[in-house]
């Protein structure tokens, strides 16, 4: 038993560093990303750029923070981090240029999951190429009550219709999830923050606060409907997914199940057509 | 059917009823939603119960929101409203509360059987090996480890985890070690991830829980309890353990106390036991020295008394009154030598002995006059001596020393019945320099194995149909013994039966240092 055998130190501090990576590690992402902004802002590139630049400088951020702190202040991260950053790229600008270009979306999770056999850092962000198949089914079953449920309130209670028309553009939402938005969230969110602040805490005041900083994300993502409704329903829903993709890790000590939830329940939003 | 999967088919059952009767947001119905509900709460307390009420509030949502959507905020759709609020609320109070009167329950069970174990007797690892393993089940623990601080002869560890039993040391630098010490808790909330125990490769599994109490009693500190476990370890769980601390530090030491009494006890038992057997054999060796002594002094008295008898009865020649007296003299100098045995063994081993006065002393003219002494008094017997020219003098007393070699020749001549020779052979001890061994061999009946130990015993007497004959108290040996030891010399015998014996003294030399001091 480690209390009987282990070296203890008790002059050190019992807790790491609240924010498990260093902050410097955003600048050139938020330079990316801002920097595109501004950019657009100030009409020096077009829209489309403008996405490009925010995708990278956005979810290449959380992820390279991911890494930076699996890797626990070590070195070696970097490299991995700028291999997803670069598939990243590769992905918005192929989705901006062709229409079929958003498959290059599968480039990100295939980078990553490159990442994740080679390298058993990963597992600290839960981080790995296969789980328990009833945790799996769990997080496919709560993904898919949160999404069926999302769709059935918002028809009911808004009239908003479900539909998969057009294909290419339902496609290319949820391949942009799974490449990006999911992948990075649950990295950052969960993989990350979740699993060290439940560490230090428990389980609800981590997960409480995770919640709350991924609806944040989630709420200044301009990509979401200003309505009162919808940004209410956001809350609500993805308070309860964050909630669950939180239990789904501390049960299961996998990512992948909370992964499985979000992305089950992202497609099934993505058929919503919201006015 | 049972656990979620009931409580899930409830839930479906119920939204399905309602969802064909096309129910509204007040529909009298949804109250169905509260037995799932409440199932889930006793079964998986507050969090099931949050959850079961929080699918409840969900699964009825559909019916609420589009009629306020479609109605506005109506009476109804505000009692739906509240349905929805009430769901949770009723789940999660319910199952903290169920779950709570449980835990409250197990914890006095633990308490009671952790009570009736550490009084149930038995060895003390069997014992608190017992224990952890309760507090492992009641705690949901991943493992539990008992640490005593060393008692009698050694610490005691013992661990129940996730292997069945594991035993081992408390490392001076771990922390229970550091608990020992400060004689305060220790929470750590990840065994893992905390700084303190130094870098550890963690995954995402849920964090393992350590809390390390220590166990204190009248006596001070005696061990520490140490608790992990997986996930949570809220702060009613962490007093419940501190909690169980105190009473397993008292129960310890109760059977610490029981331990020392029952080991007393038996100690005792012993030392009577011991005693009592002393004591038989003390009333033996009084029975038999009474015998031997009244069988010893019966024979020269009953000669005197012959003797004088005669003289005082008959006219005797000179010749024949003459050889009367000569045996009653003989008779009465056997008498005296048998009386003063007895009292100087009786002043040696009362350790009244001051008249032994150890002094240089050379061995040979002792042997010499010894020998000669013997000789004259029997041709049957040959005595041979080997004596080393510059054999370093003895520190001992003259006149017991004298006595010990007629004790043992007088021994070697009596036990040895066909006359065989009996050689005195002295030179330097094999234990080292500054010692003279001196030993007296025969060719006689030789002593068996078994009554070696006892040969040097008082009235110990070694029966054998050619020495039946043989007078004596069996005091000789006894003698020749205190003697050489009050002279701070040993002996010893080396015995074969029909080969013969040989008594062996060793004396300190008089240079040898240390040496000098008298009985």
């Amino acid at each position: 038993m480690d209390a009987l055998t282990r070296a203890f130190d008790p002059a050190r501090s019992a807790n790491g560093p609240l924010i498990p990576f260093p902050p410097r590690v955003l600048v050139p992402f938020a330079v990316v990303g801002l920097g595109g902004l501004v950019a657009g802002h100030l009409g020096w590139i077009s829209l489309a750029v403008v996405k490009v630049l925010g995708v990278v400088g956005f979810h290449g951020g959380l992820l390279a923070a991911s890494f930076a702190a699996a890797w626990e202040g070590t070195r070696g991260w970097k490299p991995h981090a700028a291999l997803v950053a670069l598939s990243l790229l590769t992905a918005a600008t192929a989705c901006a240029v062709t229409p079929w270009g958003c498959l290059a979306y599968l480039l990100p999770p295939l980078a990553v999951a490159l990442v994740t056999l080679r390298h058993p850092e990963c597992r600290r962000m839960g981080l790995a190429l296969w789980a328990d198949w009833r945790a799996l089914a769990r997080g496919v079953a709560i993904g898919g009550f949160l999404g069926a449920h999302l769709l059935l309130s918002a028809s009911r209670t808004f009239g908003y219709p479900v539909r998969l028309n057009p294909p290419g553009s339902y496609l290319t939402d949820v391949l942009y999830d799974v490449g990006a938005n999911v992948l990075s969230s649950e990295c950052f969110f969960r993989g990350t923050l979740f699993n060290r602040w439940q560490r230090r805490w428990s389980f609800w005041p981590a997960a409480v606060a995770v919640t709350g900083l991924s609806v944040l994300r989630y709420l200044a993502d301009p990509a979401l409907p200003r309505a009162v409704e919808t940004m209410a329903g956001a809350i609500f829903y993805l308070a309860l997914l964050s909630l669950s993709g939180c239990a789904l890790l501390r049960s299961s000590g996998s990512l992948l199940p909370s992964l499985a939830a979000a992305l089950v329940f992202f497609s099934a939003y993505r058929m919503l057509h919201v006015r | 059917m049972s656990g979620w999967a009931g409580i899930l088919f409830c839930f479906g059952a119920i939204t399905a009823g309602l969802a064909w009767v096309d129910a509204g947001p007040a529909s009298g119905l949804r109250h169905l939603y509260v037995l799932p509900t409440l199932w889930a709460a006793l079964r998986f307390g507050g969090l099931g119960g949050g959850g079961g009420g929080l699918l409840a509030a969900l699964l009825y949502a559909p019916f609420v929101l589009p009629a306020i959507e479609r109605g506005g905020l109506t009476a109804e759709s505000v009692e739906g409203l509240i349905s929805l609020g009430l769901f949770p609320f009723v789940g999660s109070v319910m199952g903290s509360l169920a779950r709570r009167a449980r835990h409250q329950a197990a914890r006095y069970h633990l308490l009671l059987a952790l009570h009736r174990t550490l009084t149930g007797g038995g060895a003390p690892v069997h014992l608190l090996g017992e224990a952890a393993g309760q507090l492992k089940v009641a705690l949901e623990a991943r493992a539990v480890a008992i640490a005593l601080m060393p008692y009698g002869s050694e610490p005691l560890v013992v661990t129940r985890g996730e292997r069945e039993q594991e035993r081992g040391a408390v490392e001076a630098d771990s922390a229970a070690a550091w608990v020992l010490r400060e004689g305060q808790s220790l929470f750590v909330r990840d065994v893992e991830s905390d700084p303190r125990f130094g870098p550890t490769p963690f995954n995402a599994a849920p964090p393992r829980r350590l809390l390390l109490v220590p166990l204190s009693a009248r006596e001070g500190r005696i061990g520490v309890l140490a608790v992990e476990r997986r996930g949570g370890f809220g702060r009613e769980l962490r007093a419940t353990v501190e909690t169980l601390g105190l009473q397993l530090a008292l129960g310890i030491e109760n059977a610490r106390l029981v331990d020392r009494q029952r080991r007393f006890a038996e100690e005792l038992e012993e030392k009577i036991g011991a005693a009592t057997e002393r004591l038989r054999e003390l009333d033996r060796t009084k029975s038999d020295f009474v015998s031997i002594v009244s069988h010893e002094l019966r024979t020269p008295l009953t000669s005197i008394q012959g003797f004088s008898e005669l003289l005082l009865t008959r006219p005797l020649s000179v010749e024949d009154a003459r050889r009367c007296l000569e045996a009653i003299h003989r008779e009465a100098e056997r008498l005296g030598r048998i009386v003063t045995d007895l009292l100087d063994l009786s002043r040696i081993e009362s350790g009244r002995e001051s008249a032994l006065r150890p002094r240089p002393l050379a061995l040979g003219p002792l042997i010499d006059a010894n020998v000669d002494l013997f000789r004259a008094q029997s041709d049957l017997y040959m005595i041979e001596c080997d004596i080393p020219d510059g054999l370093p003098p003895v520190l001992a007393d003259h006149d017991a020393l004298d006595r010990v070699l007629k004790n043992l020749l007088s021994n070697a001549i009596k036990y040895s019945p066909g006359g065989g020779p009996v050689r005195i052979r002295a030179g330097a001890a094999a234990e080292g320099a500054g010692w003279v061994e001196l030993s007296v061999e025969d060719q006689g009946i030789g002593i068996p194995a078994e009554a070696l130990p006892r040969v040097f015993d008082k009235y110990s007497r070694l029966l054998h149909p050619e020495t039946g004959h043989v007078g004596g108290l069996g005091l000789g040996l006894a003698l020749v013994k205190s003697l050489v030891e009050a002279q701070g010399g040993r002996v010893r015998v080396e015995s074969e039966v029909g080969v013969g014996s040989r008594f062996i003294v060793s004396l300190p030399t008089a240079r040898s240092p240390g040496k000098t001091q008298s009985a």
